[in-house]
């Protein structure tokens, strides 16, 4: 039998470490805070999976997102999924070599698929994480955003969540905007809860 | 997954040195061998056939009985033959073959095997030393291997995923583990570590 994870997700932005309320990020402070402040090192070892994203808003750099995911991974021994604007296989090479064992892809499950399958092609179909991002509309209806929460995509969830099921990937990472970072839990969404 | 990495990086927090050997050479000058899983069999044993690497291991894992730790592919690869992308004949360290979990095997159940689950080792087991008469380790794969009885003192450890299969083997200096200890935490770190001083 399959036990269940607890999985740690850090969010990174342009060098430093922030804590994310419905998607707005507020900075805490950088690796060396993360160090001193949550003793990172101990922690990891509270966790069964640790997933490290690049939310940067705008241009991001991810020479530097690797970089800091190689000084969190040297310390961290379980399971590790990165990702956050991945744009090509060199991008994902260049975080799997910084000690990701998996690749996170949000916004290219809807615009760039191609990629995703070449990904899946290259290191596996259990190296690609599909997360998708989940919020309630006014008609009560869930609607899924891409671009860290941004652009609305116009087709529905069921049709999409199956879609995206379809597709290469090892797991699927689902995040409700409403309740991020409120510390209420997930929102269990009806239709995808349907879907297999 | 199969991320070289990683493993280096477990076995450099347990104090050891570790080098990708790429060359026959550096087989020869290693005093203990990990075997990790990249890539396919097929691809796998390309490689190492290609590299000369399969001739160093089977001198140095057969006659000069150096210890060995497979992980994931490479403990598939110590069996004798391979299904993944057609049929590959594996290093023959082992006797068996591997074979994809299959639908009858699994029900409702999906591949790839993702997650910790449960392994429990025969008593006796080096591998598994202080870790309990059963312990968590997490797991990516959808082929596994299927031993045959050989009578020769071999020691396993099984796991259930809709069937039981062999998560761990150990016989003299071979030994072999399906899951990744360089990902399963504390018990993975302490199983690297029953393996440098078995």
């Amino acid at each position: 039998m399959l036990k269940k994870r607890i999985i740690f997700t850090l969010l990174y932005e342009n060098g430093s470490f922030v804590l994310s309320r419905n998607f707005r990020l507020q900075r805490v402070g950088d690796l060396f805070w993360l160090e001193k402040n949550y003793n990172f090192d101990h922690i990891a070892f509270y966790i069964d999976e640790l997933i490290v994203l690049d939310v940067t808003r705008g241009r991001r750099n991810i020479e530097n997102f690797a970089g800091t995911l190689k000084a969190l991974a040297t310390s961290c021994f379980v399971p590790i999924a990165a990702g956050g604007g991945i744009r090509n296989q060199g991008d994902a090479s260049l975080l799997l070599r910084s000690g990701a064992d998996k690749i996170v892809v949000n916004t290219s499950l809807f615009k760039d698929p191609k990629m995703v399958k070449e990904l899946a092609a290259e290191f596996g179909q259990q190296c690609v994480v599909g997360s998708v991002d989940l919020k309630r509309q006014e008609d009560n209806q869930f609607g899924i955003f891409i671009g860290n929460g941004a652009e609305k995509i116009e087709v529905g969830v069921l049709d999409a969540i199956s879609r995206i099921l379809d597709k290469p990937i090892g797991e699927l990472y689902l995040t409700s905007i409403d309740r991020d970072g409120t510390g209420q839990g997930w929102i269990v969404c009806p239709t995808v809860a349907k879907c297999r | 997954m199969g991320n070289l990495w990683s493993v280096k990086n477990a076995f450099e927090f347990l104090g050891s040195e570790c080098r990708f050997a790429d060359k026959p050479s550096q087989i020869d000058e290693s005093e203990v061998l990990v075997l990790p899983g990249v890539g396919s069999y097929f691809r796998a044993m390309q490689r190492l056939r290609e590299s000369g690497l399969q001739e160093a291991l089977r001198e140095a894992v057969l006659v000069a009985k150096k210890k060995i730790l497979g992980i994931c592919l490479g403990l598939q690869l110590m069996a004798e033959v391979g299904f993944e992308e057609g049929e590959t004949v594996g290093l023959s360290f082992l006797t068996g073959s591997v074979q994809r979990f299959t639908r009858k095997e699994l029900g409702q159940l999906k591949l790839p095997h993702i997650g910790f689950n449960k392994v429990i080792p025969d008593p006796g087991n080096r591998l598994f030393q202080g870790l309990g008469p059963a312990a968590d380790f997490y797991f990516v794969h959808s082929f596994r291997l299927l031993p045959k009885a050989d009578g020769n003192g071999s020691m396993k450890a099984v796991c259930r995923y809709g069937v039981e299969f062999l998560a761990g083997y150990e016989n003299e200096n071979i030994f072999g583990v399906q899951f990744h200890p360089e990902k399963s935490q504390t018990n993975g770190l302490r199983l690297l570590k029953n393996f440098l001083t078995a």
